[in-house]
């Protein structure tokens, strides 16, 4: 599967005295099994791109290509589309609203218009992949924790099979073992053979997960590559308004100390760098 | 989908007419809309409508967008026209069409009771267009204060009123957002027949709901915890203060009135 951004440009409310525009020109190719990390200032333009990616907003100008096919097309099904990338919005226990939380995680693929018996066994299983218990299935929706809320929401999305992820923020405002878990539940259906793109604000978040970063700034795509090639651009990073992750910080530091020390941003890397550091490394002199 | 609906229809400018007391602002349409019911013959309305394009005029409004707000009343303007037109009465024959008769009277009926529509709707919304809603409340608290005396809730009427124009914007944007949500998990709200339609909104209005509670919670907690306690003894940061501008403005609604009253007695056309 593959997803293509041909320069693709959104303003809102075109014509009008509010006019703005969100993204401009931005041309990628999504998909093929990567996990992708979307990064940029507040108001750069990720959650437009977002929309984008499953005909929820249409381009003002440019195209979006699913395997070829211009999905704003007329006659190319929206309902496809979203099957196939499912979309997780920011804080998306607001949207959970069904009685019981399994008829809440139905509601995706009833609209699929799927059997009764593919919607349940659909239900459980995407229940079963977020990781809550079965018995809350039958619970409503509203007496769930903040993070079992969130999972739900999640399960929701997952219920559709979608070949693609587009997840913007997924662990906003979780504490800190909420945040674990949902990076690891990322991670997951990752390694479950689905496409990724996670839109956050972390970079440590980032750091841990993504093997490709886009960086988005000013509604134009900065940056855009391999994890390591991105986090080395420390001073761009800075002048975007965006930090690079904390093990990055203290390389680049050591490194400047005149250590001998690889740029890396993943924590078991540094750790091993550091170990033989410490072992009988000498500063440069 | 939602974002494109502008909320109240305030004009910004910079104009006496907008810097004028909302209070001023409130009676003095109350004084126009008395004025334009006064009115007893044609002639009279030529000089509402000079203090209306005199208004319009100080107020640097587009005079397209004032001429804009008749618009959605069309219907009704020409429903009233007809109506008077045939069901006024009267003894002056103009045209005989069988089935109806056409009388000078119901003409001149139909003609009046459509300019007057029309000049309550350019009188309201010259109101609205120069004057913020929160400003409006503020304005009409103060006017209905009075009302205290017999137990008349005016502080909490203005502060619901405020609040909930606050919150408009916002729950729109929610609104958009929940519709998005759900339209990414395959709910369709553009198409379908009226029922499905219908049940496409559940999905939409439950979340809504939950999340107007769940903010108008946060927002009393939020309230009292800096002690509001209700409208008593509280002091304001803009306290209302008529200025000259004021005065003048009341001057001249006060010399409309008389010289529609004038006018009437003169003029019998």
């Amino acid at each position: 599967m593959q997803l293509q951004f041909e320069q693709v440009t959104h303003t809102y409310q075109a014509g009008s005295p509010f006019q703005s525009t969100a993204i401009r020109d931005v041309s990628l190719t999504l998909g093929s099994g990567e996990l992708t990390a979307l990064i940029g200032h507040t108001g750069s333009g990720k959650s437009t791109l977002a929309q984008h990616m499953n005909a929820l907003l249409a381009p003002t100008s440019g195209r979006v290509l699913l395997d070829g096919k211009d999905i704003n097309q007329k006659g190319v099904s929206k309902k496809e589309t979203r099957q196939r990338i499912g979309l997780v919005f920011q804080y998306a226990e607001t949207q959970l609203f069904e009685e019981t939380v399994a008829k809440d995680v139905a509601f995706g693929p009833k609209n699929l218009g799927l059997s009764q018996a593919e919607i349940d066994a659909r239900v459980k299983e995407a229940l079963h992949r977020v990781g809550l218990p079965e018995e809350i299935a039958e619970k409503s929706p509203f007496e769930l924790s903040g993070g079992q809320m969130r999972r739900a929401a999640i399960a929701g999305v997952i219920a559709m099979r979608p070949e693609m992820l587009v997840l913007d923020e997924p662990a906003a405002g979780l504490d800190p073992m909420g945040r674990e878990d949902m990076l690891a539940l990322v991670r997951s259906f990752h390694q479950a053979g689905t496409s990724i793109v996670m839109i956050s604000h972390s970079m440590d978040d980032v750091a841990r997960l993504a093997q490709r970063i886009i960086v988005m700034d000013q509604g134009q795509v900065a940056l855009d590559g391999p994890a390591e090639e991105v986090f080395q651009d420390a001073d761009q990073l800075n002048q975007m308004d965006l930090d690079v992750p904390q093990v990055c910080k203290l390389a680049l530091r050591l490194r400047e100390e005149g250590f001998d020390f690889p740029l890396c941003y993943r924590m078991e890397d540094a750790e091993k760098a550091l170990t033989a550091l410490l072992k009988g490394g000498k500063p440069h002199a | 989908m939602l974002k494109n609906i502008t909320l109240g229809q305030y004009y910004p400018a910079e104009s006496v007419v907008h810097r004028l007391d909302p209070r001023v602002k409130i009676v003095l349409l109350i004084a126009f809309v008395a004025a334009v019911f006064l009115v007893p013959n044609l002639s009279g309305f030529v000089l509402i409508a000079l203090y209306l394009a005199l208004a319009c005029k100080l107020s640097k409004l587009p005079v397209k967008l004032l001429i804009k707000s008749i618009k959605p009343l069309r219907f009704i303007l020409i429903f009233t026209f007809i109506l008077n037109l045939f069901f006024t009465g009267g003894t002056t024959e103009l045209l005989n069409l069988g089935f109806a008769v056409l009388t000078k009277e119901g003409l001149l009926n139909a003609i009046r009771y459509s300019l007057r529509l029309v000049f309550l709707v350019l009188g309201s919304s010259l109101l609205t267009l120069t004057t913020q809603p929160v400003t409006l409340t503020d304005g009409l608290e103060r006017l209905l204060s009075p009302l205290k005396v017999i137990h008349f809730p005016a502080h909490e009427m203005a502060m619901m009123m405020t609040i909930a124009l606050r919150f408009i914007p916002t729950l729109l944007e929610e609104a958009d957002k929940i519709m998005k949500a759900q339209s990414a998990r395959g709910s369709d709200f553009e198409t379908g027949r009226l029922l499905e339609r219908v049940k496409a909104m559940v999905p939409l209005l439950v979340p809504l709901f939950v999340s107007a509670f769940r903010r108008a919670g946060d927002l009393a907690m939020a309230m009292e915890a800096r002690c509001y306690h209700g409208g008593e003894g509280r002091t304001r940061l803009h306290v209302l203060k008529m200025q000259k501008n004021d005065w003048i403005a009341i001057g001249a609604t006060a010399v409309l009135i008389v010289l529609v009253i004038v006018e009437g007695r003169i003029f019998s056309v």
